[in-house]
């Protein structure tokens, strides 16, 4: 009873070196969620430009299989608002002052 | 029928509103800064001027001539915008970390502060804005003459061309009262922004207004548009992939380089935050923008005549329905259009040519270490930027009066693309890639720039116009290789696309090499990493500070640096000077000027500018304050190094003086010693001369001791006599007086000569010589050497102790001279002494025996320096043995 329970010190002395470790292996669920955002963010413009370049594959010189500019219309409008609306959510979503993971190098969990 | 006078009127009012908000935007900004002035909102609709006239008024006709094609403008940068994450996040934080002041300082500063880039991409920048200024200017003369036309006025060239010639004389007046009111040190400017953010309004509302209207109130409904759209000549999709994905690109890469999208993306940027909202409130805008496009030119196409312009469809359909509000309300927004695109194009243009091309080149011009006052520089910065604003307006009407107004605008928008997008690799590279230097980037924007020229710009007056004929169908000098339109063979590809692969390729491709191959400067390796790895080195979104907030800490900084008393009462009289109480003033910039001048007495300049700017700006050090800190440093360090070698030199010039002080005692004990000599050696035969004669006077004496008295007397008298000889010809000699008389003779001679004077007939001192050796001709004082012969001789004959004194006299020649010894075999001269026997009065030994005054010696050390020869006493010759090295030459003349 008189000395320290060994089991807890080297528990707690490993605890402490993980939250010393530049790049912690796991984070808790909100830090992990932030990341995942990033992520969505970036990916964003590059699904956004495949959408776009999708209609060029519907041109060809068949006949009658050509779609209408009106449809082109609305899919291509279609794809905008999505996005938009993507952005605007994950803009609400993002913490914008957590950018301690720039320093990692892009070495994420 | 609206009339001419009435639609200046309103155009008038609207800018006098535009004038009115500008005015109480920077009114209130100067007063707080307000949340509402600097919200999101704000800088997305300030975005909005990315939408020209071009786009307004030009986004239907090009759909009326090529369908959806107009769509890749606005997709492009939607996708930069939506991808904020990669690409703006990074350009905004430098731009706040370096206080970049527009895209040629990025590109200048990246590349270690280069000048020659700043002109590089200034001059791309003139070259390719100035026509898409003059494309506005005939957009608002067209604009005009819509509805001059529709009164029944028929206008002549003369007529646009003067409307376009107010607009550029009011644009130049709006820009140079608000975009060179205040110099701020971050470029911005809340009057303009505001305005420009009430023209976004007015123009998405008249082309929405528009739409509406032709959708619902001609078009029948959505529905029913669709299906006329299926139905009209540009209902089906034939887009060619290759100008789809060029031209989004293309608009992607010029949302970025565009001078005035730099402007407001960048420079005009308050909070890294407000990305956030703009990266889906401008994709929303652009979208509203280009929403009823297709309908209102496909209604256009419908509704009006064969051949009417569909670039003037927004205009002329609603003129044509009798709907006179609803065109006003459409040509203000073209008006929005033209007028904001024109005030930030000519703000960034200005603010571009006055940073790298008259500053630079006045600096120069002025003698080095002038007045560099830093409201001297001021005052010329403001003046070079309003001179540049009137220029740049100039130069766009200049342009739209000399290219007529034609179709040759039309096109220049895409041109004007291409030719920004050549900054686009250095943009990058400079900011993702350490490794880009300014080598490459200066190459590749070089090289981009002459292929846009050639390929494109040059082409696009028309053939035969700059180009001839024959070069754009054989190439120059029947290089088809080298045509513009079909460079190295490609044939066949659109014009823009060719122009824009060859130039970007080429670009990209000389900026790698060139920054591969070349070596970068110190600064220039700094200023890459403080790019490239910005958020590792800035803090994070800025905060904001309140006025008050900063005093306080400016007040707390000062305090360290001048004491607490002096800062307390600075800030108290700057705080009064502003008409208010306590010791907290405004932070205005001429307070924050005053003040580092004032700690600029006590820390050096740019320190100064460096912590005062930390507290203002909120921005960390920038590489360049560093510089400037350390070259500070290095000149303390120097000024202080120049104290240590002066306070040296005035240290060794102590010792010297004390040397000089010890040798001026020495000299004067040295004199006072030979004084008492002189009078002890003058005294000792003095007496003896006074007490004979006085014997002799007293009488009573024989004969005999009368003769020896007497005999006593006269010697002791020619003692006198000679001592007083030998003292007046030490003294010439010292002096450096008395004539030498150059004769010529034989060694043997003089020798003979001086044995002879000294040993007279007597011999009682042997002298060996071998006489037929001592054949050596002479030029010189012979008289004397003779004398100093003599002296030796006559030293042997007194000193020489042996029991048959014996004098070897021999000629040697040594290393080239001639020398002659004078060795005696008696006990010599201790070691101790041989140091003082050359000097005056010093006699060794036995006084009586030596009978001489101690001259003789001294004598003829004289001598022989006069002579240019060198009497030395030579040790360990088994008795006294002195050598006399003969003057050279006359050693020389003997040969």
């Amino acid at each position: 009873m008189s000395g320290p329970d060994p089991r807890t010190t080297s528990q707690s002395r490993r605890a402490t070196v993980d939250v010393d470790a530049p790049n912690p292996v796991f984070l808790e669920q909100s830090g992990y969620r932030q990341r995942r955002l990033r992520d969505a963010l970036r990916m964003l413009p590059v699904f956004g430009a495949v959408l776009w370049l999708l209609p060029l594959f519907r041109s060809g010189p068949e006949e009658g299989s050509a779609p209408g500019n009106a449809a082109m219309l609305i899919y291509i409008f279609a794809v905008w608002s999505s996005l938009i609306v993507l952005a605007w959510f994950l803009s609400r979503r993002l913490r914008f002052d957590t950018d301690a993971e720039d320093r990692g190098g892009g070495r994420q969990p | 029928m609206i009339n001419f006078n009435l639609l200046a009127g309103i155009s008038l009012g609207y800018v006098a509103l535009l004038f009115l908000v500008a005015a109480l935007a920077e009114r209130r900004a100067l007063r707080a800064p307000s949340r509402w002035l600097r919200s999101p909102l704000i800088y997305t609709l300030s975005l909005s001027i990315y939408c020209t006239a071009w786009t307004f008024y030009g986004a239907v006709g090009y759909a009326a001539r090529s369908g959806l094609e107009y769509l890749t403008i606005y997709l492009g940068p939607s996708l930069v915008m939506l991808g904020w994450w990669w690409i703006l996040r990074k350009l905004v934080r430098i731009g706040r970390t370096q206080r970049i002041t527009s895209i040629a300082d990025l590109i200048s500063s990246r590349f270690g502060k280069s000048t020659s880039l700043g002109v590089i991409v200034t001059l791309l920048c003139v070259v390719g804005i100035t026509p898409y200024i003059a494309l506005q200017l005939q957009s608002l003369a067209l604009s005009f003459g819509v509805f001059a036309g529709a009164a029944g006025a028929d206008w002549e060239r003369s007529d646009f061309n003067s409307v376009a010639l107010w607009a550029a004389v009011g644009l130049t007046l709006f820009t140079v009262l608000f975009g060179t009111r205040n110099l701020d040190s971050s470029e911005r400017h809340n009057g303009v922004v505001t305005a420009i953010a009430l023209e976004a309004v007015v123009k998405l509302a008249a082309l929405l207004a528009v739409g509406i209207f032709v959708v619902w109130g001609l078009g029948g409904g959505p529905t029913e548009v669709m299906d006329r759209i299926a139905a009209s000549e540009i209902g089906v999709w034939d887009q060619s992939a290759g100008r789809w994905m060029g031209l989004t690109f293309l608009a992607a890469a010029a949302f970025l380089c565009l001078p005035r999208m730099f402007h407001v993306l960048v420079v005009e940027n308050s909070s890294e935050r407000h990305l956030l909202t703009a990266s889906w409130a401008f994709p929303l805008y652009v979208l509203l923008m280009s929403l009823f496009v297709v309908p209102i030119a496909v209604v256009g196409l419908e509704l009006m005549p064969e051949g009417a312009n569909p670039d003037l469809f927004v205009l002329t359909v609603p003129l044509s329905q009798g709907q006179e509000g609803l065109a006003t309300l459409a040509f203000l927004g073209g008006f929005s259009s033209a007028t904001s695109m024109v005030i930030v194009a000519t703000i960034a243009l200005a603010t571009m040519v006055s940073n790298h091309i008259v500053l630079p080149l006045w600096l120069s011009s002025r003698p080095a270490g002038g007045a560099m006052m830093s409201g001297d520089v001021r005052a010329i910065v403001l003046v070079a930027r309003r001179f540049s604003i009137a220029g740049v307006l100039a130069l766009g009407y200049i342009y739209y009066y000399l290219s007529g107004g034609s179709g040759a605008l039309a096109s220049i928008g895409l041109i004007a693309f291409v030719g920004l997008a050549q900054i686009l690799p250095a943009m990058i590279g400079g900011i993702f890639w350490r490794g880009a230097t300014r080598t490459g980037a200066a190459l590749g924007l070089v090289l981009g720039f002459v292929i846009w020229l050639w390929t494109l710009f040059l082409p696009s007056f028309g053939e035969g116009a700059v180009m001839s004929t024959q070069v754009m169908t054989e190439g120059p000098f029947g290089i088809a290789f080298l045509r513009p339109e079909a460079l190295f063979g490609t044939m066949g590809l659109d014009p823009i696309l060719h122009a824009t692969f060859w130039s970007l390729f080429l670009n990209t491709f000389a900026f790698v090499v060139g920054s591969l191959v070349s070596f970068p400067t110190p600064i220039e390796r700094l200023q890459g990493a403080q790019f490239v790895n910005v958020f590792e080195h800035s803090p994070g979104t800025p905060t904001w500070k309140p006025a008050a907030g900063q005093a306080e800490d400016l007040l707390i900084m000062s305090q360290r640096i001048l004491g607490a008393n002096e800062a307390q009462e600075a800030f108290e009289r700057a705080a009064v000077l502003q008409g208010k109480t306590g010791f907290l003033p405004d932070v205005t910039p001429e307070f924050v000027q005053s003040l580092e001048r004032q700690l600029s007495g006590s820390v050096g300049a740019a320190t100064a500018h460096a912590m005062v700017s930390q507290v203002t700006e909120g921005s960390s050090v920038s590489v360049q304050d560093l510089m400037a800190v350390a070259d500070e440093a290095a000149q303390i360090l120097e000024y202080s190094s120049k104290l240590e070698a002066k306070s040296d030199e005035l240290e060794r010039t102590a010792r010297a003086l004390s040397d000089a002080n010890e040798k001026l005692t020495a000299l004067s004990i040295q004199k006072d010693a030979f004084l008492s000599q002189i009078s002890h050696e003058l005294r000792t035969p003095m007496t003896s001369i006074r007490s004979f004669s006085e014997i002799l006077r007293d009488g009573d004496l024989d004969p005999d001791a009368q003769e020896r008295y007497a005999q006593i007397i006269h010697s002791e008298a020619e003692r006198l006599t000679r001592l007083l000889d030998n003292l007046l010809d030490l003294t010439v000699l010292e002096n450096g007086q008395g004539v030498i008389n150059r004769e010529q003779g034989q060694l043997r001679d003089l020798l003979d000569r001086a044995v002879s004077a000294a040993c007279g007939e007597g011999d009682r001192l042997l002298i060996r010589r071998d006489r037929a050796s001592e054949t050596l001709e002479l030029d010189t004082d012979l008289d004397r050497l003779v004398q100093v012969f003599i002296n030796l001789i006559a030293n042997a004959l007194k000193y020489c102790d042996a029991e048959r004194p014996e004098l070897k006299i021999q000629l040697r020649r040594l290393r080239g001279a001639y020398v002659i010894d004078f060795i005696d075999n008696g006990s010599g001269i201790p070691s101790e002494s041989q140091d003082v026997i050359f000097e005056k009065f010093s006699r060794l030994g036995d006084q009586a025996r030596a009978g001489g005054a101690g001259l003789g010696l001294a004598i003829c050390r004289e001598v022989m320096e006069r002579l240019g020869g060198r009497i030395a006493y030579l040790p360990a010759q088994g008795g006294a043995a002195f050598r006399v090295w003969l003057p050279q030459a006359q050693a020389m003349a003997a040969q």
